[in-house]
């Protein structure tokens, strides 16, 4: 074995070293990222209507949202799409994901694999091609079109979530079932059901937020009517930076962060 | 004593495959049989045909006289204590023994009633609330067991039941499987590979083997007269020697074994009509001495190898005559002679002819 090069540091002081220097750029990358994000909280509380100079903390935007009809409809519809949107990918996926993990039937290899490209599919050509179905098939733009869309991408991800979950399940957890006089519904409701709750969960709430900030499918699928929230606020931020968009914003950014943390919660509970 | 399940011509095949064929048995109500096997051979096969997870290729089963070759899983009155005990992890114990009943509709009251005397049975009380991941292995059993049972199931199914536990607590929870089952006076189906279980626990043994019981009958049968080579083999040591018989008078038959040893042995243990045959001899049958010169020259052998384990030792003998035959050996593992045991050894070879066992196939 060669002899290590002669050092200037002694072994341990080189890895401390190494050790901030990992740390540091650590940080550096966390600031980059959310530093905007931080800015726009922050600034949401800044009382000047123009401009980027700080005049004094206010609350002022946060009660003009009040004021603000059109927004207030917008949030309601994305509530609306998004829960909409969570109940059928839950139901689709769950179900899907059972008859994947279950059954054998020619085909399947290639519905697996087709299931999951709605996920990495670039959005743009998601919501361009369900426009041309819609229009082809005559369905009138609005919130079912929109939900539409949205399930079409969401569902996959509850689907892997449940999927992996089933293929970590004791499969003898079914015949237990079975043998103790459960038909093969009631093993499913009273057994495997229960089971997969937590996968359900979590990959209900993954639909939901995709769901709720998903701004380029939606642009694609829905009338004036159904606007949902990120286009509202996509709308006037084209017309110029409002302060009661930062405030829209970062409540906005506190609802997902909540789904976030709820989601990862019930991640760890699922181990 | 009644039948509790027939077996009648039961096979079942996977395509080119057959993994059980066409298997014959009588299960009396009341008795604990074990199905004995390698893996592979089939006889968990056997026992997803008798709970209904499989549907047989052929032949029918009868439970108490009905024939329920076509019924699901959920309505056949059989339990199953699963392999890995499969309990519900959302379930508390309550919960998991409560399951069966619950299924079937029992009214709460008796529920709770019932579920107390299945957790009573096998001292599980006050571990109600607790959820699987909290119990350790032998309480898991434990509740795998009173979740069968509380059904009360006309045969309980039995896969494996002690491969998750250490060799300590096997010993502890067989024995207490088996006071269960007296209690109970339920008809029990044991699957294992696990010989020292079959002997220890079974009323009979069914050794199965490619698909087909090779023998089926109580431990000390199976052990002491196997009917074939693989019984012999799989249950126990056996040296397998051959024999032939030269001469015999009143009830008796003089034999010759491969090594020159001669015998008269009784005639019934000796397969009728034939001239010549193999003689099991088990390694505890094979008496040692140390060689002193006085013998005839057939009862010599060379100790080769030695296997001290404790109470016992094994010795591998190489018999003088016989084209270098070696026969396994257990000789109790005192103190005092080991010096005349040891590998290099001279020894004399006795088996006590009343007790040896010819194998009817050859």
């Amino acid at each position: 074995m060669a002899a290590p090069p002669p050092s200037l540091l002694s072994p341990a002081a080189g890895s401390r070293l190494l050790q901030a220097g990992l740390r540091g750029w650590t940080g550096l990358v966390l600031l980059f990222l959310y530093l905007p994000v931080i800015v726009l909280a922050v600034y949401s509380f800044n009382s000047a209507r123009l401009g980027v100079a700080w005049e004094g903390f206010s609350g002022r935007w946060y009660a003009e949202l009040l004021h603000q009809a059109p927004l207030q409809r917008a949030a309601l519809n994305s509530l609306v799409v998004a829960t909409a949107t969570t109940l059928l990918s839950v139901v689709l996926g769950t179900s899907g994901a059972w008859l994947l993990h279950r059954y054998r039937f020619p085909g399947r290899d290639l519905i697996e694999s087709l299931v999951n490209l709605p996920m990495v599919m670039p959005e743009i050509l998601l919501g361009i091609s369900l426009l041309i179905l819609f229009a082809l098939a005559g369905v009138g733009l609005g919130f079912i079109t929109v939900i539409i869309g949205h399930v079409t991408f969401s569902f996959p991800f509850v689907l892997v979530a449940v999927r992996a979950r089933l293929q970590g399940l004791d499969p003898a957890l079914e015949e237990a079932a079975r043998d103790l006089g459960a038909t093969p519904w009631g093993a499913f409701r009273h057994v495997i059901l229960p089971a997969l709750r937590p996968a359900i969960l979590a990959g209900g709430l993954m639909a939901f937020l995709l769901s709720w900030d998903e701004l380029i499918v939606t642009y694609f699928t829905t009338s004036a009517a159904s606007a949902t929230l990120p286009l509202k606020v996509f709308g006037l931020a084209k017309v110029g930076l409002n302060p009661v968009l930062n405030a829209l914003s970062a409540l906005f950014l506190l609802v997902t962060l909540a789904g976030v943390a709820f989601a990862a919660y019930l991640r760890r509970g699922a181990r | 004593m009644s039948a509790s399940i027939e077996l009648d011509g039961v096979g079942k095949r996977y395509g080119a495959f057959t993994a059980v064929r066409e298997v014959r048995l009588t299960i009396a109500a009341g008795e604990f049989l074990t199905l004995l096997g390698p893996s592979g051979c089939g006889k968990t096969t056997l026992l997803r045909m008798i709970a209904g997870f499989e549907a047989p290729t052929t032949g029918r089963i009868l439970l108490g006289g009905e024939d329920i070759t076509g019924i699901p899983p959920h309505r056949r009155p059989v339990n199953q204590v699963f392999q890995g005990y499969a309990l519900f992890p959302h379930l508390s114990v309550r919960g998991n023994v409560a399951f069966g009943l619950r299924m079937r509709g029992v009214p709460p009251a008796e529920l709770g009633r019932r579920v107390d005397d299945a957790l009573a049975l096998v001292s599980l009380e006050g571990l109600g609330e607790r959820f699987p991941h909290e119990l350790s292995g032998g309480q898991r059993q434990r509740v795998a067991v009173a979740r069968a049972v509380v059904c009360r199931p006309q045969v309980l199914l039995l896969d494996e039941p002690f491969s998750a536990l250490d060799a300590k607590l096997r010993q502890a929870m067989r024995a207490e499987l088996q006071a269960l089952q007296r209690r109970l006076g339920m008809t029990f189906v044991l699957v294992t590979h696990d010989q020292d279980e079959a002997l220890a626990l079974s009323d009979r043994i069914a050794v199965v083997n490619a698909g087909a019981l090779e023998q089926v009958g109580p431990p000390r049968e199976i052990y002491h007269r196997p009917a074939t080579d693989f019984v012999a083999d799989f249950v126990g040591h056996a040296n397998l020697l051959p024999a032939e018989r030269i001469g015999g008078s009143a009830g008796r038959i003089a034999v010759r074994l491969a090594g020159g040893l001669e015998l008269d042995v009784p005639a019934e243990r000796w397969p009728a009509g034939r001239g010549a045959t193999r003689a099991v001899v088990r390694p505890e049958q094979v008496v040692l001495r140390p060689w002193r010169g006085e013998e005839r020259p057939a009862g010599r052998a060379l100790v080769t190898a030695v296997e001290f384990r404790g109470d016992r030792e094994h010795l591998q003998v190489a018999l003088r005559e016989g084209g270098g035959l070696t026969l396994t050996a257990v000789h109790p593992g005192g103190e005092g002679d080991a010096a005349d045991f040891a590998v290099g050894a001279e020894v004399a070879i006795g088996i006590p002819a009343d007790h040896l066992w010819f194998l009817p196939g050859g």
